[in-house]
């Protein structure tokens, strides 16, 4: 009889815990989905991506970034526009790489979907395709993946870069030569005649003057050149001690093997695109060790919220842990540079968003002037004028024993550098 | 979205992009009526005036409205040099033109096509290029409730009727335009009469490439900015509107031009609907050379044709 009623008591305990846990629950659960604010509705964030076509790799990627990023905002509770909370949904299609689908299909997006801010292509050149037609819809254009500077110097006030500009891709390899102290630096600039390089030798001759380092050499080789012997020999005759340059991957490559083949004597080599790959190490073995290269982002820099607060600026987006996580679990790779400064545009877009407190092209565009974030991918802030950005830096990795190192800027690196280069400075 | 918008705003965008297909098409129909010439560098001649005004509003900050008789005039020249040194010996002093005359004016100007390609791509590094933020009136964009209209296209659906009209007018009044109807017709009975062939095919020919880098201003006010491989897609059109619309019809270019333009617009919505939004684009532009190929079966001679 005790325990019978024992039972039906401690049942009927259990029942009304469950059901009260249940109401709680849907309670809670409505409280924190409208968090007092009501909701507005979805906010359409337009881009065209290339899944097609030479850019194929890296617009799979950064269509992932994207994603990735707004699944991130709508499980955080969306963003609060005017004290409404919106979701944000990505609207894409494939521009196939080219540059004569990009205006039909931007125009697509904003006349029949009605999109409120897009996204720019990959690349500099798709960007310079889609930015007019943004700019005679009065659209604000963030750019991901357009690095040249010169998409900004033709009067758009609607368009808006999330990445570090061409002409500063070699300013943060200058700036650590600066802080070595060293009165004994001879700079020679090799790089390959093309418009991409060009602009980052531009910028990094302007770079080096400003730090009052010593520019011995320079040299622009036509794309494809594969021979440096005569180019090296005369930087060493005009005694360099510093190799900046390079280009692309098979180039960097050939640069960097034959400058160690010819035993030519360097303190420290900084050379784009092809130390940032693994493959780099594979190639070169020991003579990778020591160099040096400028990369928008990489797995493992050490921004956080810590360092948002000892900057004194906003921390927003996933943590880089979250980040790859998220990554992971959504698409089962890694992520590389493509897909973070594209997730990192994504958070500018709709940070910019929530400050303007509208979806008015030109509130928004003007929030965007005023915005100055930290991010997993770095410090975001553009020059209200000309929509250039001017805060995100780049890191620096060097190859050390066989690993990649971030070494620069400080708040993100896993090490310090190795200066001078031991086996390239003592043979 | 309902159908019934989706189908309003295709048909307005693509009533505005034919009425720029049809302009783009009326050098073309010349040279090839007259001349019997196929102009397989149309493609690089619409360029040459796209790229004319972008550089002299990018560069020397010229107004595109100034700047789009400038490509004129250059495309005038280009005319000029492409009959002196590619077409003259060829059919200069020919009264019948054979299958084999015909085979080499087409080698020639698909050479001429390949040369100025390569051109293009060298000075421009294939980026684009364009007007970019120009625009004629103080608002760049009108809202029509359903759809947003950039105020370029508007301005070059009226610019290309303006221009057709002009040199429709040109052509049927004036009496080069007579004589160059009558070489059309018969080249041996004009000799006859007094009209100097050669001075005819040598105007022929000026007149259709500046006309042709004329309606590349209209191009670049369409798609803002243009790169060397845009010729790709703007040629084949233009052919298969030539041939819809009649060898040597003005009138019938343009209206054919609208037609092709308003078929792309409706076959997006019906694609879309059929197979998806992001393969509507490319099977919408095959039905454009469907109807080539109907045409051909159907009706040889074009919508405003004259049989033969």
């Amino acid at each position: 009889m005790r325990s019978r009623l024992a039972i039906a008591t401690s049942t009927l305990v259990v029942l009304i815990i469950i059901i009260l846990a249940i109401i709680g629950g849907a309670v809670w659960y409505f409280m924190s989905l409208q968090g007092g604010a009501q909701y507005g509705g979805v906010i359409k964030i337009g881009v065209t991506v290339s899944l097609k076509g030479k850019f194929q790799h890296e617009g799979d990627l950064a269509l992932k970034g994207m994603q990735v990023a707004v699944k991130w905002i709508n499980d955080h509770g969306g963003v609060n526009v005017g004290g409404k909370k919106y979701n944000v949904t990505l609207v894409y299609y494939d521009d196939e790489s080219s540059p004569d689908r990009v205006p039909e299909l931007y125009s697509k997006l904003i006349e029949e979907d009605k999109v409120d801010i897009l996204l720019a292509p990959y690349s500099s050149t798709l960007t310079k395709a889609a930015a007019p037609v943004a700019e005679q819809f009065k659209k604000v254009i963030v750019s991901h993946g357009g690095a040249s500077d010169s998409i900004f110097q033709q009067g758009y006030k609607y368009a808006v870069q999330a990445l570090t500009p061409a002409t500063k891709y070699l300013k943060s390899i200058v700036t650590l030569l600066k802080e070595q102290n060293d009165p004994d630096i001879k700079i020679a600039l090799i790089y390959e005649n093309t418009a991409f390089s060009s602009t980052v030798a531009k910028g990094a001759k302007a770079a080096i003057q400003e730090a009052g380092l010593n520019l011995v050499y320079e040299f622009a080789y036509e794309k494809g050149t594969q021979d440096f012997a005569s180019v090296i020999e005369e930087a060493k005759a005009a005694g360099a001690n510093v190799l900046l340059g390079g280009g692309h991957f098979q180039d960097g490559v050939a640069l960097t093997q034959q400058a160690w083949q010819l035993g030519w004597k360097l303190k420290a080599i900084g050379i784009l695109v092809a130390p940032t790959l693994p493959d780099f190490y594979q190639k070169l073995g020991d003579a990778a060790n020591g160099v040096m290269a400028p990369a928008q982002w990489e797995y493992g820099v050490k921004y956080s919220p810590d360092v948002a607060k000892n900057l004194g600026v906003e921390w927003y987006g996933p943590t880089n842990d979250e980040y790859i996580e998220m990554f992971r679990d959504m698409f089962g790779g890694e992520p590389d540079y493509h897909a973070a400064e594209a997730t990192a545009a994504v958070l500018f877009a709709v940070k910019a968003i929530e400050k303007a407190g509208s979806l008015d092209s030109d509130a928004i565009r003007a929030a965007a002037g005023q915005l100055d974030i930290l991010t997993f991918f770095g410090r975001l802030k553009i020059d209200p004028q000309t929509g250039l950005q001017i805060a995100h830096e780049m890191v620096v990795i060097q190859w050390q024993n066989g690993e990649k190192k971030i070494i620069y800027p400080e708040a993100a690196a896993q090490a310090s550098p190795i200066y001078p280069a031991t086996n390239w400075w003592q043979r | 979205m309902t159908i019934l918008t989706d189908l309003l705003i295709n048909l307005t965008s693509g009533f505005l992009w034919g009425t720029v297909l049809g302009a783009v098409s009326v050098g073309l129909t010349l040279i090839w009526g007259v001349m019997k010439v196929v102009n397989l560098a149309h493609g690089e001649s619409i360029l040459l005036g796209a790229y004319v005004v972008s550089a002299l509003y990018l560069f020397l900050n010229v107004d595109p409205l100034l700047a789009m008789f400038v490509a004129l005039v250059s495309g005038l020249l280009l005319g000029f040099a492409i009959y002196w040194l590619g077409l003259h010996k060829i059919i200069g002093h020919v009264d019948v033109v054979t299958l084999r005359i015909e085979m080499s004016t087409l080698l020639e100007m698909f050479a001429i096509s390949i040369i100025l390609y390569n051109i293009y791509s060298f000075l421009t590094r294939s980026e684009p290029f364009g007007i970019g933020i120009w625009h004629l009136t103080p608002i760049s964009y009108i809202n029509l409730g359903y759809m947003s209209i950039q105020v370029n296209h508007l301005t070059a659906a009226a610019l290309s009727l303006v221009a057709t009209f002009i040199i429709y007018q040109f052509i049927s009044k004036t009496p080069t335009g007579k004589a160059i109807r009558a070489v059309m017709q018969d080249s041996q009975a004009a000799a006859l009469v007094g009209i100097n062939p050669v001075r005819i095919k040598m105007l022929t020919t000026v007149i259709s490439i500046g006309f042709t880098a004329f309606s590349g201003f209209l191009v670049v006010l369409y798609e803002s900015a243009v790169v060397p491989s845009i010729s790709y897609k703007y040629a084949p059109l233009a052919f298969t509107i030539v041939v819809l619309g009649g060898l040597g019809s003005i009138i019938g270019s343009y209206i054919a031009g609208i037609i092709i333009g308003v078929t792309y617009g409706v076959s997006k919505v019906i694609f879309s609907v059929l197979v998806s939004k992001n393969a509507s684009d490319p099977l919408a532009l095959t039905m454009a050379f469907i109807i080539l190929v109907l045409t051909l079966l159907l009706k040889p001679e074009g919508l405003f044709g004259v049989k033969r």
